[in-house]
């Protein structure tokens, strides 16, 4: 019973930790009589609190790193900013073409008509 | 989490909420201040170089892309974090896919532990990176994300497109191979402690 308790427990060390796994019933009471598990549980613990001390640690960027970030972010955001008076001036351009185009095609189809008219066989 | 005082913290989550209305003077400055802590989350991820800036360039991409979105609910750090754990995976995803699906493969834990019974408990710093620097990609992530991030399970699965069962799984090995690794660059001759945990890691149990 007690050598069954210990292997699972001690498997579980490393996850018990932090709390990702909860303990038995049956199992908390093997620690608190197990030295060998509460030993490796601390060292566990040890191993987690000097990880959470590493994250302050900072590594040392390449040198360009910032200004590399800052081109894309240029690139990206003229892009983005472009795309709106462009689209805008595209959209009315796009309108008075059109417009043009239809007038130009009314005028010409009338003709086309008067074309068709006179030719039309009679 | 972030590893900044709260005045820090506080300015930084200021100009993220005046970038989020469009001003590009505060998010450069954003940039400028958070893109040290950036790269180093991806390197520690990465742990090469030329892809953590990769990750760091692509994640302030997507963040610029998205920041209209930032209300201010969350601290930006964490939610920075986030974007570069998800960037710098992808990275590795990119590099490395073969290893992360020999890793799935083997996700099975060892029911044998370590056999050290009086372990000390001062962890020297130094060595606790190199040993981060050992463990293979996707088992150095979630201990990363987890212990030196303090993220989720939830978010780390999330991040690295993973389960949460999963993330687990690689959590509680990385800890184990973590902790035999220390044992032997503490103590190469008697370092029975990490024999079993090493020998699956590659490959060998």
């Amino acid at each position: 019973m007690f050598r069954g308790s210990h292997a699972r427990v001690q498997d579980a060390l490393a996850l018990l930790v932090d709390g990702s796994v909860q303990p038995r019933p049956r199992d908390q009471r093997h620690l608190a009589r197990c030295s060998t598990c509460r030993n490796q549980l601390a060292y566990f613990e040890a191993i987690r609190t000097a990880a959470g001390e590493l994250q302050t640690r900072q590594l040392q960027p390449p040198v360009g790193l910032l200004s590399e970030v800052m081109r894309s972010l240029d690139e990206n955001g003229v892009r983005s900013q472009r795309t709106k008076p462009f689209g805008v001036a595209a959209a009315l351009g796009g309108t008075v073409l059109a417009a043009c185009g239809l007038v130009i095609f009314g005028k010409n189809r009338n003709a086309m008509c008067a074309m068709t008219t006179r030719w039309r066989p009679s | 989490m972030w590893g900044r005082n709260s005045g820090q913290t506080n300015q930084i989550d200021e100009l993220a909420k005046r970038a989020s209305k469009g001003d590009r003077k505060a998010f450069d400055e954003l940039v400028r201040l958070t893109y040290s802590d950036a790269f180093t989350l991806a390197m520690r991820l990465t742990n090469n170089t030329e892809d953590a800036a990769d990750a760091t360039q692509e994640a302030y991409v997507r963040i610029q892309r998205s920041i209209t979105k930032f209300r201010g609910d969350s601290a930006f750090g964490t939610w920075m974090y986030r974007v570069v754990a998800n960037c710098a995976a992808n990275q590795l995803a990119r590099r490395n896919k073969h290893s992360h699906d020999e890793l799935d493969a083997h996700d099975v834990v060892d029911v044998r532990s370590t056999t050290a019974t009086q372990q000390p408990l001062s962890v020297d710093r130094d060595q606790l990176a190199e040993a981060l620097k050992e463990l293979p990609d996707p088992l150095r992530a979630v201990i990363v994300l987890r212990d030196l991030y303090d993220m989720t399970h939830r978010d780390i699965a999330v991040e690295l497109g993973i389960n949460e069962a999963t993330a687990k799984v690689r959590l509680h090995r990385a800890r184990k191979s973590l902790a035999a690794k220390l044992s032997k660059l503490r103590d190469p001759v008697d370092s029975d402690v990490g024999s079993s945990e090493e020998r699956k890691e590659q490959g060998h149990v």
